[in-house]
This record gives C-alpha cells, structure tokens and sequence, in this order.
C-alpha cells in the first residue's frame, strides 16, 4: 500500500510539472473474453477517465509519466494497473468479491460499499432459493444480521412477520418497507412474488439507509430487484422442477395413562366415560371397552382400553409443494428481456386444504440514445381451497388416547364416524369439521412499472418511474348443513341444538396503489471532490375497496349462493383513500474516493394526517471514511486488509395513522337497523384530530474489517433508536364512556449489535472448499415513559409495555409466592394459591439471532447449510392451557394425578410472617378438580416457557453435472440436481413441552403466544431438478 | 444541440408544476370518513333506540349467574362447571363486562342528553336523564362507590375518581325528578313530536308513561334503602313529592319494555337466549331450572311452575339414578347449583332431562295465546316489569309509605305476575288461575301464600316478589336478597369447594379499572365480595 502513496506522489509530482500528454487504448472484458461496456478506467488520484465503449474499448488521455489505471465496473473487482512504456493496455477484470459488489440502496440507486455509511447487506439470487422456498421472505431468514423473519403460523396462506432491528412503534407497524423494482409495494406482496426470479434482495437495515423514503422507510426496506437479460447475452433458458414433501415434526407432549371422563369418585379416581371428550377418566387397561352412547339401533362401539400412540400425529397428512419454473432471458447491445413462468401446486397438512400458484413476469428495457426505457410487469395468481374451522387441531388434541380418531375420516359414509353416531357427545369429529367449514379464495396480484430515462448530458439524468399495483381478492365461505337424527337430537348433547342450516359468506377486495416517483440525479467532479446530487418527487394514490356479504338459512342447503336464504342478508363495505406526495432530495460528497459524506431530506405531505399538522419534514446524514486508504500502514500488514467506518443519523416520522382516525365515530349496533328504525352506538374509541406522526430518531455506527487479502471479513454495527410520541391507542378507565383514546404518548429506545463474519474459503484443499459465514444479532429495547399516570400499555394477549422494561414483556397470572421465590399452599388444602395480581415476566421480542451459513463444494457437489438460533425471549403457550382443559396434556397427568406434594411450595402458619418450606401437605385431591377445574389452569405461568430454538433451516446438497456429461453444452448447458430439506430439526429447552415458540400468533406487535388455533409445526424435504439451454 | 435543450426545459417545466401540485390541498383533501358516522351527522334520534335495546337486554339477558346464585337457574351437566362463579370465589374479572358494558351504554345516554339539548329537545333529554339514573343506580346496586361526578367526559376526566354510592343515587333521584319536570313541560307544549316518537322504542312517544315510568323507578330505589334506619325522612319526603306530583306508577299490564321491529330472523335478545335459535331449535342447553325454586313452587302447589319453566324433553326413565329426589310433578325437574359433574352416576342432569326457561313450546311470533317467560320472537324486552312495579307498590303499602289497602295491593302483585305470564293464555284466565289457586292455598293456610296467614305481612310480600322475579330481573331479586337480610333462605351452592357461608353481596371491581383508573378505584379502599357492602345494606 506504500506504493499507492508513492504513486499518488508521482501523480502529483507529474501534474504540477506540466501536462504532457500520452495516449493510452485498450479493452476491458471480463473472464471469457465478453467486452464490459460502461466499465471505468480513470487515472487514479486524478479526475480524468472514461468509459469503455460497446467494443469494451476506451481511450484515454492521461499525462505522460508512469500513472495507475483503475479499473472498474459494476459487480466485477476493481483493478489497478500502473502504466509502462506500452500504451496499450488490456484488461480482465474478475467478477468481483463481496467487498466490491454494488449495493442498491434507497430508490434504486446503485453505491459502491465504501460511499455507504449505514448498513446495507445483500443476499443474491442463489443463496435467498436454494432451498426451493416458495415464498421470498423465508429464503432470507438466517442469512443477514438485523433482520427477524417470523413464520406466525402452519398451514396454507401463513402469514410471516418481517422485523427489522426491533421495533419502533409499540402499537403501529414495525414490518419492513417492501420495494420492488424501485416501487414501494404492500408488504403482503411478497408472497406473490416468484423467488426464482429474484436477481437479489438488498436489505436497508435501518431507517438511515431509508431515510429518502420519510416515514415509510423507518422500518427498514426490503429491496427486490427482479432479473433483467443480460446485455449482449445468448438466449438462455431455464427450466425447473421441484417437489417437496412437508411432515409435522411434532405435536405437544401428552399423557398416556388415562382415558376419557371427565368426574372423580369418593376415592379421587377418575371416572370412566365413554361420551367425552375430555381424559379425566380410568387408567387404561387393554380391556375392552364401550365408547360413544348406544346407537338408535342398539348399537354399541366397543375397543380396547389401550393408549393409541400415533393417532393424533398420523391425523396430519403429508403435504406436498410441486413447483415447476421456466424463463428465458436473452438481451443486445441496447436491450434486455425476462421472461418467467412458475406454478406451485400446494397440498397442506390439513387434510384436504390446498393451493395453486402461477407468477408470470416480464422485464424489458431498451436503450435508445439518450434515452431508456424499462417495463417490469408481474402477474400472480393463487388460488386456495381450505378449512375456515381454527378448532380442527383442538380436537383432534382433545381426542382422548385410546380413540382411533384415523378411523373416523369417512365421515359421510362410516357408521362410526357419522354425525348421530361419532362417540364424542360435544365435539365433532374433526374431519367432519374440516368438510363443513370451508373457504374457495382467489387472490389476483399484478404489479407493473414503466420506467422512463432521459440522460441529456454527462451529469444529469432523470427518471421518472410510473408503478402500478392492484390487487383483487375474492373469498366464499360455507359452512354446510348439519342435519341430525331425530334422536340424535334427543339423546346427543352437540346435537340439541338441531339442525345446523347452511349458510354463505362472500368478501370482495379490490387494491390499487398508483406511485409516480420522478428523480433527477446529478454528478459532477471538482477536484478530488466528487460531487452527487439528488432530487425527487413522489405523489401515490391508494385506495381499496372492501364488500362482504352473508346470508344464513340456506333454502337449498347445497347451494351456496347468498339469494338463496331466507331472512336479512348481512352486508357491509369499507372504503379507504390515501394520498401522499413527497419532495425528497440528498446531496453527497466525495472526498477523494476515501472519504463520504451524504445529506438526505425529504418533506411528506400525507391524507392521513391533520390539515394543519399534515406537513413534515425528515433530514438525515451519514458518513463513511476508507481509512485503509487514509491511512495505508494500517494496511500494510498481511493482517488487515482494509478497513472502513460509516455512522449515519435520521430523523425520521412512522405514520402510525389509518385513515379516517382523526375524528370519533358511531356505528350501527348489532341487529340495527330494524326495519325503518337505525341505532347507533358511539364506538369505543376516542379518535384525535391533533394527532402527529411518531419520531423516530436513529442513529448507527459501524465498521468493516477485511482481513488476509479480502479473506475474512468482519462488519460490525451499532445502532441506538429513540421512539417518542407514539401513535397509541392509551387505555382509558372504562368510566369516561370509552376504553381508549388516541394520542400521542410514550417514549422507548431500541438498540442493538449486529456482527457479520465471512470466512472465504475456511479450507481449500484441491477442488474442496468449505466457507462459513455467521450474523449474529443483538436488539432490546426500553420504554421510557407510556402516558401521564400511567406505567404500562396492553398491545394485546399478554404483552404489555411497561415503563423501565423491554417492549414487550409478558404480565401473566402466577402463584402467590414467597418472597424467595417459593409458591404459597393453602396449609389445609395443599393447594397453592393464584396471585390475584398479575405479574411482570421476560420479554417478547428475541434478544439473541445469530445465523450460520456453511457452505462445502468438491468439484460439481455442494452442500449448503443454514442454521439458526433465537433467544433472550419467552412465550406463554396457551396451547397447553387449552389442552390441559381436556386432560390430554403431560402436564394434566402430573404425579398419576395422585395426591402430591406441590413442588417449591411454602406455607405459612402466621399469616404470611414466616414461611416454612412444604415437604409433607399433599393436594387435597390432585385429579380433575385441581388440575382442570382450579387456579391451576388459570395460573399462565404453569405454561410459560422460554421461546429459544435452533433450527436447522436449511440443507441442500446439489450436484451440478459437469459438461462434458452434457454433450460439451451444446444443447444444455448446465444441469443440476439438488436435494433440500427445510426445518429439518429443531431444538428447544426442556421447558417448552407445546409447540414451536416461532409461532407467535400475530404479524402484529402482540406476539409471544401459541395457540390451538394454529397448526403444528412441519419439516420440509424434496428434491429439485434444474436444466439451462 | 437544441434539441436537447428543448427536453431540458420540458424536462425542467414538467419537474417543476409536479413539485409544486405536491402540496396542493385538494389533492391531499380525502380523509373524511366513508364507512363510519361521526358527530357531526349523529343526533340522539339516531342513538337513543339502541341505547334502548342495550338497557333492556342488560336487564334480560346479563344476569345469568345470578339466577344461579339466587336459586332459578342452574347450568346442566353437558358444561364443566365455571368454578369462580360456583365457589363465590370471584375475582376482578368476574362479570367485568357489566361495569364496561353499562358505562358504555350510558355514554350514548350521555351523548344523547348533550345533542338533544344542543337541538332543543326537552323528551330526548328527558329520556336521557331516566335512563342514565337507571344505569347509575345499577351499578351503585353492582359495586356501591362509581365514578359519577366525574364519568362519562371522555379526555376531560381520563381516570374518573369515584363517588360515595348514596350520593349517586340521591343525585340520580334528582335527575329523574328533572325529566319529569322536563316531561310535563313537553305535555304542556302539546306532546311528543311524532318523528321524535317514532325512536322511542319503549312508550312510543308518551310522555305520561315516562313519567310513571321515573316515579317507579325513584319508588324501587327509595325501596333499596328501605331497611337503612337513617334514611327515613328522606324517604318519606321523597315519597311526598312523587305523590304531589300526581301521575303515579306503572301498573297492571304496563311493562317498560322496548321493542323494535324484530322479526324471526332478528328476534329479541331474551328469545334468543333462553328460548329458540333461528333454526327454531332451543337456543341453550346450558341454562336449567334449579331445584330450589322447582321445589318452592311444588311446595305451594303453584301453577306458574309450568309457565317459569318448561316440562323437560326427555322423560326421566323409571328407577332413573338421582342424586336428590325430584318431587312430582317429575317432568319439572331442577338440578342442584354446585353440585361436580358426575355423569356416569348421574346421567339425568344433562340438559333433556332438565327443565328449560318457561314458554311457548315451539318457535314463532308472540300471540295473545303465548305464555310464560319466552313468548315469541317479537315480545317486548322488559327494563321494568309491571309485575315489579306493583310489587313496588305493594311493599310501599304495606310499609305504609304510600296509602291503600295493603292486602289487596299484595294480591294484585301477585295476580299480575299470573297476568304477565298469561296463565292459561288469556288475562281472564289468569286471574281466574290466581284466584283458585289463592283461594286453595288460603283454605290450606299456607302462610307463603295466604296474607291472612302469613305470620309477617311484608316478608310475604318479598317471598311472593322472589317467586314472581323469577327469570325477568334477577339483579333486583338479588337486591332484594342482599337488603332483606339474605331472605328467603336459598340454599347455598353444594361446590365442596365454595369459600364462604354466605352468597356473594356485590362484585368486585373490574381488573381494567385497577390497571387503568388505580388511583380512584384504590381510593375506595380494599373490596371483599362477602364483606363490604353496598351502602343501602343494613
């Protein structure tokens, strides 16, 4: 590195003694001969340089003396080369290291890392799909730092949480911004989009890196840019397939000593009971035994009294994701055209659910002159045929253990399985169920833009960028006709309420989102001072329009069609309108290629808001210094390679407002109208017409180590976000005629780590190698303040906000305890006693992310893995509250539900003076009466475990065939064959006996809670074939 | 060249007018509300019917537990039991939704009251002020101390402090003798407008029966504080301007009770409760009759026992295993509160084996035929029962607040609850019913029955009002109980994990309001549902 001082020296030394001048010609291309055209070759330290022509050939003016050439050009590495007696000079330029790579940032502009002061990171095409994801979100997971890609559900239609650094709004949004080609899309789009024709995903950590997109880019940003052709390319196609298969991987852990009932006996036994559904009964016995009443025929089920231990896993089915994928993609010296097909083909877990999804995509771009010209289009269809019913996992986990619940699927035929003669005297079976709630939906997605560009001169260039969405979704529930025996009526409890008549729903949704951006750029050298400009101005409209219908007594029971019902049909419809315009602009200034200083500022003026407060203004700057290059000694070593510090600061707003929120409202009660006569109800909330935006200011550091020439590389950051003026809805005594009020209220920070460790090959040992790279993912947070009087929010479910601890913790019913931590037992019952208080618990949100990504290649084999922990975070598994109800669970068979001595209890003989430790008061009676109908279920803590897994996310093995097994490449030119596995294991602390703490309820911010209502969790495995013409 | 500075001038001149069309209002200008109304466009004509309904279905449909508790109503055996409710060990979530739910119903009383007064709407306010006394007293009968001075202002008093529960009641008193000035002075214009008559769902627009309908409701809250020895020159004095005032009370056949154009599709919250669903099935296998009251009414050979319940659907089969005896007539059948589920040995407490809420046996529209509790899909919802209101007036009598022949004014109580049930399916009818069955019991001296044999006149008066509350309020039957002294004696529920010797006297305050509104509601000092009594308690 002491020799670039030298040159920069000579450099110097040459311009100030004259300017005599040398010719210099050549041609750039990369590895296999291609010509690079645009590649730039400039006369390092000096301001002179050119572009390479559409040969790849470029002439260059430099003075005479020996000078460096530096060479470079998007996605390939920058080279150097100092000059010699020849004035011809051809170069190769490789396709570049990680380090070099450009990176697209806010708006779709492309910046070389070392301009960058906030952090960025990118995941390309392969790595985001070579587990075959169907749905983009989840080929990111475990990749970058920052970023929490939540999966908050099973099944068909799930939805994922995408969070980026934590949080920023205790009750708003906190989901990352979505852009897609340059167009900010809805978030929900992104499972709309093909990930096979991703060319790659740049993730916007921050608000920083955001700040040209105001409020909406506070959460950070998803950047999609789909593939384009590549210039000068051969045609190329490519086809796909694969098929996957999905498991479930477990299900809570359940007792399995007793049958059903649902009453004890004078002795504390349970009584055996051959309607329930609940397992409060006998023991098992292998005897056989009666099970559901005796049948208007006189029939009686009879089976052994045995524990069936896979009926409740065999339930499941196994599901199957078949996708099959062609593109072509082909492009000249002035044009670039993509072309992509992909269906999926999804068969759920859930017997009988399914989905088809078929994406079209086309992008095309033409340069002509001065101007260009591109149209991205999408088109997505998914269709979905599933159950509406959320109790089909309740009952089939409340299905006592001895019953055959497989042997019950033939419900419309089975004599068994059939309505009047299913055992369970008041829940159904769980494939009947499935049969008669369901839902046919369709969701249309199309997405256009049309991107024009003028470049009238060297340093001006405008572009203006017209994108276009509508979304169109259609949904048609049934529930069908329930008929039951006459005596069934009589004699069977689910059944007393008689027939069940059909009934129909219908929802119609329609979304567009018109978003104009237009963008002038501008750059301009001045020395060793490089000098970009930037103004925009964005207007969007979005409206939406939403129409439901139902109708209830079906006349013809099979006839789902809303006229066909006798009574007032419901009906509602929802309009929203929402406008935005914004004037944005950022000046950056380069200092002699080392040092970067960028100035952002942007003015929103948005619908939502208050007339009067509607205006609002954002500014934002950052920095990034090449201090390798300021300094090269530190350098010069072997060690370090280079080394880069970047901070960055933004003031930022989060529009945590609907539209329409500014004023209070009344609705239409329940029943209202009647007749002629309408009854309105004030709603409960009261709106604000003074509400502001929530700020956000944010503020990061960071640097990026490169060690042993660009071997291992190491990025590390901090950032710090205060939140203040929160857009909350603030509890309100019910007393004031309402429960909530709107305001603008509390104040929280949120801060974190983030490290990003790449080991480019960790081995090479012949043609194996083995990378690793890890992240690692430090976030928490503190509320500072809530609202005047008040210390603690509920966002819902058990997650509060409590001034002086992380957003969010758990508050949840626990024991009384001692105050060493021991529960306190009623010393003549044995029972131990419910806090009436609710208790502060750990918090929501994970502290600790930390992925791991290897990967290992030997000529055409690679295997790739992904792995991933999450941690420093807790989750209230009511699933087990829920299923403890029915008896079923390991925790509901604690102790043979015989008589024990409650674990770490306490009690007291002088009214809570002292407290002596209980090693000898049992439970007056431990069976049903304590472990259902008490405090016990109540008390949530008896279900509260930590969320912490490692899963195994991915593992790929793939074989590329070599050439020459393709006939030299003639016709195919490449061919691979993959074997992937997804969620293949997963590891949990012992505590955790329910479910997968991944499934936390919500996209929104209440999380940390599982349910009955979700579905099991699933591994994923298949194989995946793919050909290139 | 110049060609391309023509584009750049284009470029310029279209850059520019974008910018500066960023921030025109107009464009921006979308945010009025399309989906919701808002006060600008909301009158109390719009709000009071539901504010109405929401009142009336309260009173019909919300106080299950304590037809429980009171000895009517038992759930059957097809539930695990709901041990909270069943032990008393009530917590601050037990019945939450009471406190939220009425504060909000009178929320849109409130709002009422303000835009009719905004609008000069003397009835509309009036009405307001009755309702809004109404709601107050309940909850001063459900908790004691409430918020009032400072309730139902929104932001203005975010966390409402609460107030002494005799001077909520005595400034409600107050409110509903301003709406019945304000009622008189409407007479005196010439009525009720008609439009305005047309949202009144409860009298349709008379103003006379407003006015009955305050007097009756000032009688039944001076009646709560009857047993406090302190409060008799009140009483009295209030009772003197009642009488000056001259309209009177409501009487025989004058329910105030809403109805709305229900139809079979939309039926009245108390049919759809407790009697049939849409499909026309019933609507509940939970609620049964209880086995105290079954038992009261077999002990005096009462008829209504066939009209306050149902015969069960399923007939208990001969030598059937009970866990009690079930005295003829079997096919009234209650079961025992409290008692642990227990199917296998007692399989004939699950719902068809038990009686269900007295009424029509099939589903329909009310005729002058339906009897009992659940009449028909269109029947009125009752805030106040005639039957009550001449309960009312029979214990002012006998306690010799009010003048009249006390004997008389009993037995017209107790024939109007034969009217309202429409024993034997006509008014005729039942007081032809009544008068057998008084007679009858009068020859057996049966002192629950008979005045001339009841050893204390007025605790036969309020054992006659427990029998006839049955299923239409049991929060003033629990009222009742609590300001008697626990009279009648009801059994207690047999859960073996009940806490306490005695029935719960009040409810404690809600979770929410511990969380959001400490301060005040902590002021109040710490809450014991057995201890600390409702302030008219003795």
């Amino acid at each position: 590195m002491k020799k670039h001082l030298l040159v920069l020296l000579l450099v110097a030394g040459v311009l100030s003694f004259g300017y005599a001048q040398r010719t210099i010609t050549g041609k750039v291309t990369d590895a296999v001969g291609e010509p690079l055209i645009g590649a730039s070759v400039l006369v390092k330290g000096s301001t002179t340089g050119v572009v390479t022509d559409l040969d790849g050939s470029y002439r260059l003016e430099t003075p005479s003396g020996t000078v460096v050439l530096v060479f470079s050009y998007t996605g390939f590495s920058t080279k150097e080369v100092t000059t010699s007696t020849s004035n011809v000079i051809d170069v190769v330029l490789e396709e570049g290291i990680l380090l070099e790579e450009a990176i697209v940032t806010a708006l779709g502009i492309q910046k070389q890392p070392r301009e960058v002061g906030f952090s960025v990171a990118q995941i390309k095409n392969e790595d985001l799909t070579q587990a075959r994801v169907t749905k983009l979100q989840n080929g990111l997971v475990g990749k970058v730092s920052g970023l929490n890609v939540s999966t908050v559900n099973n099944g068909i239609g799930a939805d994922t949480r995408i969070v980026l650094r934590g949080i920023r709004s205790l009750t708003g949004n906190n989901q990352a911004l979505l852009v897609v080609d340059g167009t900010p899309m809805p978030l929900g789009f992104i499972s709309s989009i093909n990930p096979n024709d991703v060319e790659n995903v740049n993730v916007l950590k921050g608000a920083n890196a955001a700040t040209l997109y105001g409020p909406e880019g506070v959460n950070g940003v998803i950047v999609v840019t789909t593939k384009k052709g590549d210039s000068g390319s051969k045609p190329q196609i490519t086809i796909g397939n694969s098929t996957l298969f999905e498991r479930v991987s477990f299900l809570p852990e359940f007792q399995t000593r007793f049958g059903s009932g649902s009453s004890t006996n004078a002795f504390g036994d349970g009584i055996y009971d051959p309607i329930e559904n609940q397992s409060w009964g006998t023991e098992f016995n292998g005897k056989p035994i009666q099970i559901g009443q005796v049948t208007e025929d006189g029939k009686v089920q009879e089976i052994p009294y045995t524990y069936l231990p896979d009926e409740k896993f065999n339930f499941w089915d196994l599901g199957q994701n078949i996708q099959n994928d062609v593109s072509v993609k082909t492009g000249d010296k002035n044009s670039s055209f993509f072309f992509s097909v992909q269906n999926v083909g999804i068969r759920a877990t859930m017997p009988g659910d399914k989905a088809n999804r078929t994406t079209v995509r086309l992008n095309a771009a033409k340069t002509m002159g001065i101007f260009n010209v591109g149209m991205n289009f999408g088109y997505a269809q998914q269709v979905t045929d599933r159950t509406t019913s959320g109790n089909v996992y309740w009952h089939v986990v409340n299905s006592p253990g001895h019953i055959p619940l497989t042997a019950y699927k033939d419900h419309l035929n089975d004599y068994w399985s059939n309505v009047n003669n299913y055992f369970n005297d008041y829940y159904p079976n769980p494939y009947a169920t499935i049969y008669n709630y369901r839902q046919d939906n369709r969701n249309d997605d199309f997405f256009g833009n049309v991107v024009v560009g003028i470049k009238p001169t060297k340093w001006l260039s405008i572009t203006n960028r017209l994108g276009y969405n509508i979304n169109s979704y259609f949904e048609h529930n049934i529930n069908r006709n329930i008929l039951y025996s006459d005596y069934a009526i009589h004699h069977r409890s689910f059944a007393s309420s008689g027939e069940q008549k059909a009934s129909v729903s219908d929802y119609n949704y329609f979304y567009t989102r018109l978003n104009n951006e237009l963008v002038a750029t501008t750059e301009h050298n001045v020395g060793k001072l490089n000098i970009k400009g930037l103004l925009g101005n964005l207007t969007r409209q979005t409206f939406s329009k939403g129409t439901f219908v139902s109708g209830g007594n079906l006349v013809i029971p099979t006839l789902f069609n809303v006229a066909n019902r006798t009574g007032e049909p419901g009906a509602s419809s929802t309009f929203s309108d929402a406008r935005l315009s914004s004037v944005f602009g950022s000046l950056t200034l380069g200092y002699n290629n080392l040092l970067f200083v960028e100035l952002t500022g942007r003015n929103d003026w948005d619908s939502r808001l208050p007339a009067d407060n509607r205006s609002y203004f954002y500014p934002g700057a950052s920095a990034s210094l090449i201090v390798s290059d300021l300094i090269p000694s530190i350098a010069e070593g072997k060690l370090l390679s280079s080394l880069k510090l970047k901070g960055a600061y933004a003031n930022t707003g989060n529009v945590n407002v609907g539209t329409y929120s500014l004023q209070s409202t009344f609705s239409q009660a329940g029943g209202f109208p009647y007749g002629a006569l309408p009854g309105f109800t004030a709603d409960n909330n009261i709106n604000n017409p003074l509400i502001k935006p929530e700020t956000v200011k944010s503020l990061e550091f960071g640097a990026e180590f490169a060690f042993f020439n660009n071997n291992v590389l190491f990025d590390v950051a901090y950032y710090k976000q205060n939140n203040n003026n929160q857009v909350i809805p603030v509890s309100i005594s019910n007393a004031t005629g309402f429960t909530s009020a709107l305001l603008n209220a509390a104040e929280f920070n949120n801060w974190g780590w983030e490290f990003d460790l790449k080991l480019l090959p960790v081995i090479r040992l012949g043609d194996f190698t083995w990378e690793v790279s890890t992240n690692y993912t430090f976030n928490n947070s503190e509320v500072l303040s809530i609202y005047e009087g008040l210390n603690e929010l509920g966002i819902g479910n058990t997650s509060f906000a409590i001034v002086g601890y992380p957003a969010f913790v758990h508050k949840l019913k626990d024991w009384l305890r001692t105050p060493d931590g021991r529960i306190i037992i009623d010393p003549l019952s044995g029972y131990p006693q419910q806090n009436p208080v609710n208790t502060i618990f750990g918090n929501t949100n994970p502290k600790h992310i930390f992925g791991l990504n290897t990967d290992f290649t030997y000529k055409g084999l690679a295997l790739k893995v992904v792995a991933e922990y999450r941690g420093g975070n807790y989750i209230f598994n009511q699933i087990g509250q829920d299923a403890d109800f029915t008896g079923v669970t390991k925790l509901s068979g604690t102790n043979g539900r015989q008589r024990f001595v409650f674990p770490n209890s306490a009690y007291s003989n002088d009214g809570g003076k002292t407290y002596i430790n209980n090693t000898d008061i049992v439970i007056k009676d431990a069976h049903y009466s304590f472990l259902q109908a008490s405090a016990f279920r109540a008390v949530q803590t008896n279900y509260y475990s930590s969320a912490a897994f490692w899963k195994l996310r991915e593992v790929v093995l793939t074989y590329n065939v070599p050439a020459k097994l393709l006939g030299g490449g003639r016709y195919v030119k490449g061919a691979s064959v993959s074997l992937v596995g997804r969620n293949l294991l997963m590891f949990r602390p012992k505590t955790n006996e329910w479910t997968d703490p991944e499934f936390s309820n919500t996209t929104g911010n209440a999380i940390g809670l599982t349910s009955l209502g979700q579905t099991p969790p699933t591994r994923i495995f298949g194989f995946n074939v793919n050909l290139t013409f | 060249m110049s060609d391309m500075k023509l584009y750049n001038k284009l470029l310029l001149i279209i850059f520019v007018s974008l910018l500066s069309g960023a921030c025109t209002q107009d464009f921006l200008d979308v945010n009025e509300d399309p989906n919701r109304a808002v006060e600008g466009n909301i009158t109390a004509k719009l709000v009071l019917p539901q504010a109405l309904l929401n009142t009336a279905n309260r009173v019909g449909t919300s106080y299950g537990f304590l037809g429980h508790w009171l000895g009517y109503w038992c759930p059957s055996a097809n539930y695990a039991p709901n041990a909270e409710e069943q032990t008393y060990s009530i917590t601050t979530n037990f019945g939450a939704g009471l406190f939220s739910g009425i504060m909000d119903n009178t929320y849109d009383y409130q709002f009422a009251e303000v835009s009719a007064t905004r609008d000069g709407q003397d009835f509309f306010i009036a009405v307001a002020k009755v309702m809004k006394a109404h709601n107050f007293c309940m909850l001063v009968d459900l908790y004691n101390n409430v918020p009032y001075t400072e309730a139902m202002q929104g932001l203005e008093y975010v966390r409402p402090k609460y107030d002494d529960g005799k001077l909520v009641y005595e400034e409600s008193l107050k409110q509903l003798d301003a709406a019945v000035a304000l009622l008189k002075k409407v007479t005196a214009a010439g009525g009720v407008d008609a439009v305005q008559g047309a949202s009144d769902i409860m009298f349709g627009g008379d103003e006379k029966k407003w006015i009955k309908f305050a007097n009756t409701l000032k009688l039944r809250y001076l009646i709560h504080q009857s047993a406090r020895s302190d409060r008799q020159s009140y009483i009295t004095a209030e009772i003197a301007k009642i009488v000056a005032e001259g309209s009177g009370f409501l009487g025989s056949g004058e329910d105030a009770a809403v109805a709305p154009a229900y139809t079979a599709d939309k039926p009245n919250a108390f049919y759809a409760s407790y009697g049939f669903n849409v499909a026309g099935n019933q609507a509940t296998d939970f609620v049964r009759a209880n086995k105290t009251s079954i038992d009261f009414l077999k002990l005096n050979g009462d008829p209504r026992i066939g009209y306050f319940y149902k015969p069960a659907v399923s007939a208990l089969p001969a030598n059937a295993a009970e866990p009690f005896k079930t005295e003829a007539p079997a096919q009234f059948r209650g079961n025992e509160y409290g008692r642990p589920i227990d199917n296998s040995t007692f399989p004939y407490q699950i719902a068809n084996y038990v009686s269900q809420v007295g009424g029509v046996s099939a589903a329909g529209a009310i005729t002058g035929a339906s009897t009992g509790l659940v009449k028909g899909y269109n029947q009125r919802v009752w805030v106040m029962t005639s039957v009550e209101s001449m309960f009312l007036q029979a214990e002012a009598i006998q306690r010799g607040w009010l003048p009249g022949d006390k004997e008389a004014a009993y037995k017209n109580a107790v024939r109007e609850s034969f009217r309202w049930l429409n024993v034997d399916k006509s008014a005729s009818a039942a007081d032809a019913a009544f008068n057998s069955w008084y007679t009858q019991q009068d020859e057996n001296n049966n002192g629950n029955v008979s005045y001339a044999d009841a050893a204390d006149k007025l605790k036969l008066v309020l054992f006659q009002k427990y029998i006839a509350m049955n299923g239409s309020n049991h929060l003033e039957a629990w009222t009742d109980y609590r300001r008697n002294g626990a009279f009648p004696a009801i059994p207690l529920s047999i859960n073996p994990g009940r806490t306490s010797t005695t029935l719960p006297v009040r409810l404690l305050y809600p979770q929410r309001e511990y969380d959001l509104n400490t301060q005040a509601v902590t002021a109040v000092g710490t809450i014991n549902q057995f201890t600390s009594k409702i302030w008219w308690m003795n």
